[in-house]
């Protein structure tokens, strides 16, 4: 367990008669990038809110760096950085007086206190606006300040629940740049979001959905494992009515594939047996694109299988 | 510990540092505030309008109407016919009070006689009311004495209850109201402020930032307290300094103990402000509580209503009230000059709502995190 940075059994959270998060089960090893999936509602941050202490489970243990979460101490919180779904940092302060409160609340102060605000200025690149009112920073600087602000203190683990939503995308690249920078540096990071193509970039993940932890493992050991073989892309003129079509065949037998997905104006189909499959739909949509399956794929047929399971329910909103 | 309390108060007066709205507010508005009471209040209550039905319309009559108009306290508005025309003056609020003289006024006079004179008072005016009947109750008196009796004040004024007012020694209302509101105004700041504290933080979203830090529960309430504190303590000064020296109020005690004891008072106060910045969502559901609370304050402050007069249940509960015990201190120790001798029953009221209000508030800002 020492291993460790985050072991969870069996955590569960209800409010009322709604389970929000039901009896997970996950592990975050030290130093690792853990990506926490799942769409809005599944019970991502209720999770995290309990690893922090400021919700207690229902049922279940959680020990973060060694500390039971029921008993989170102020030693453990000192360890530990957090940057919020929502705006965490004071809108009518500057950025330095933002940076001068979170470094002093875990206990940097003189000299200790310049050298780590002058890195997280330098880190968000507002080294001229050090006494400019946050509100007047645009999104991009706001999240890489607030992740500053959020590791000011040299933290062990970071929580960052869905830091990069709203953000465009030069700014997503650059904030997973220098989350790839911390952990190379041992910090621990568990990271929540809805782009894929951000998980795709975490040392391993975990699907959570509707409360339960669908899937844990490395991005390609789950993708491997849920949607084996490879996506071939077809791009029909009416691809909603292409995607119902091949769904058919599948289902007939017509069609050698484990997997019909609608991605925008494309459709993706899932095989195994490339080279049939491949003949069939370019009889039918002409030209076929070839590729590897993504962690959206594996996504997909993971809530697919889930919903199954529920009897169809369908993913809340 | 004392470092995070600072590093606290420190960023709650940034915040109001920023405020364009809050303190030019708080410090003009509470100057214009005390300064229209204390205009208000500082006038004796005179010119009050009296109607007259003389059904004698005699020398005896006449010269006990304008005995009453020369006082400071009446005025003689109009001469009407009957007690209804005096209704209906009562009831357009031309009348306060209404004097019937009755017929054969002056005959009985001259036979030496003190015949009997009806008032009629406007009692929706209770005020007013109250000091037009002393008034006219002393005067006709004394009007009696000089045309029945022929007698001269001095001849009978050594029979008259003496009345000696102490600490008040002219009555003054100013006196009386100027110490209490002053009360009031920076009691009433320093709640609002101290209940924004953390309801801006759950509105803004910085709340859940601030649990995760390593702090005590005691170091941020302590250091949310403390910028209120400040703010506080620096009208209670500015208060005081205009009550003394801009409106005349003495003040016959010991400053340093007054000032003591305000501290402990407004800490009191601003633990309750932060009790309802905790069970507050929203900074406004927090004023909200807070103006609620500050009419039953109110009420129980005895500023309005006499706490003496209340029922024993009431009076009871009156002493949970921090300002019902300011009032009395306040006045204690600017008009009176009492010590702590006196006064440390309501010293120690003071002391014991503030703790109380400090321990639930401890225990319930780490709970409220939904």
């Amino acid at each position: 367990m020492s291993d460790y940075a985050i072991h969870v059994e069996h955590l569960t959270r209800k409010f009322g008669d709604f389970t929000a998060v039901n009896a997970i089960d996950f592990s975050v090893e030290t130093g690792e990038v853990f990506g926490f999936l799942g769409p809005n509602g599944s019970g991502k941050t209720t999770t995290i809110r309990m690893l922090l202490g400021l919700l207690k489970p229902t049922d279940g243990t959680a020990h973060v760096l060694g500390t039971d979460i029921r008993h989170a101490t102020r030693q453990f919180l000192a360890q530990v950085g957090y940057m919020s779904q929502k705006f965490s940092l004071y809108s009518d302060l500057t950025v330095a007086n933002n940076l001068r409160f979170f470094g002093r609340s875990y206990g940097l102060y003189g000299q200790r206190l310049q050298q780590r605000m002058e890195f997280v200025i330098e880190l968000a690149g507002l080294g001229d606006f050090r006494h400019t009112p946050i509100h007047e920073l645009s999104g991009g600087w706001l999240q890489r300040l607030a992740l500053g602000a959020a590791i000011i203190h040299e933290p062990k683990l970071i929580f960052l629940d869905e830091p990069t939503a709203g953000v465009d995308p030069v700014s997503r690249r650059d904030f997973w740049e220098l989350l790839y920078t911390l952990s190379q540096s041992g910090t621990t990071i568990l990271v929540t979001t809805h782009y894929m193509d951000e998980a795709e970039h975490c040392e391993r993940v975990g699907f959570i959905y509707n409360g339960d932890m669908i899937a844990v493992g490395t991005p390609s050991e789950i993708i491997e494992q849920v949607v084996p073989g490879q996506v071939i892309e077809v791009h029909p003129p009416d691809a909603l009515a292409a995607q119902q079509k091949l769904t058919s065949a599948m289902r007939s037998g017509e069609l050698a594939a484990h997997g019909v997905n609608l991605f925008g104006a494309a459709v993706h189909v899932l095989t195994t047996d490339v080279a049939s499959t491949q003949a069939y739909l370019r009889e039918v949509y002409g030209a076929t694109y070839q590729s590897m399956p993504t962690l959206e794929d594996a996504f997909i047929a993971l809530v697919q299988q889930a919903d199954h399971a529920n009897g169809g329910s369908p993913v809340p909103a | 510990m004392i470092g995070h309390i600072i590093t606290i108060a420190w960023k709650e007066l940034l915040h109001l540092r920023k405020d364009r709205f809050l303190i030019p507010v708080f410090v003009i508005g509470g100057i214009l505030e005390l300064s229209l009471i204390a205009w208000a209040t500082g006038q004796p209550i005179d010119n009050i309008p009296m109607a007259v039905v003389d059904l004698d319309q005699s020398p005896q009559s006449e010269a006990l109407i304008d005995a009453l108009d020369a006082s400071d306290t009446l005025t003689h508005k109009q001469t009407v016919s009957s007690v209804d025309k005096v209704y209906d003056l009562m009831q357009r609020n031309d009348a306060v009070l209404g004097v019937v003289i009755p017929e054969g006024y002056g005959a009985a006079v001259t036979a030496g006689e003190r015949p009997s004179v009806r008032l009629i008072s406007n009692g929706a005016e209770a005020v007013q009311a109250t000091e037009a009947e002393r008034t006219a109750q002393d005067i006709i008196f004394r009007q009696g004495m000089r045309d029945a009796y022929h007698m001269e004040p001095a001849d009978y004024e050594s029979e008259l209850p003496k009345v000696t007012v102490k600490y008040n020694e002219d009555l003054k209302r100013g006196w009386y109201t100027l110490p209490a509101e002053s009360g009031f105004i920076f009691y009433i700041f320093t709640v609002i402020l101290a209940s924004l504290a953390i309801s801006r933080e759950r509105e803004r979203g910085t709340y859940e930032q601030l649990l995760v830090m390593p702090y005590r529960s005691i170091e941020v309430i302590l250091g949310k307290a403390l910028a209120p504190m400040l703010v506080g303590t620096s009208l209670f000064l500015a208060m005081m300094g205009l009550t003394v020296f801009a409106f005349g109020v003495p003040f016959r005690g010991s400053f340093i103990l007054l000032l003591v004891i305000a501290l402990l008072y407004l800490m009191a106060e601003m633990n309750k402000g932060v009790l309802m910045s905790i069970g507050s969502r929203t900074q406004l559901q927090a004023m909200l509580l807070v103006f609620v609370l500050a009419i039953v304050d109110m009420i129980f402050s005895g500023y309005a209503v006499a706490v003496d007069t209340m029922p024993p249940a009431i009076r009871t509960l009156s002493n949970f009230v921090p300002i019902r015990h300011w009032l009395i201190i306040v006045r204690g120790v600017m008009l009176k000059d009492v010590g702590l001798s006196v006064l440390w029953p309501h010293v120690a009221a003071i002391l014991a709502i503030g703790v109380v209000y400090a321990t639930i508030t401890a225990s319930q800002y780490r709970r409220h995190t939904d």
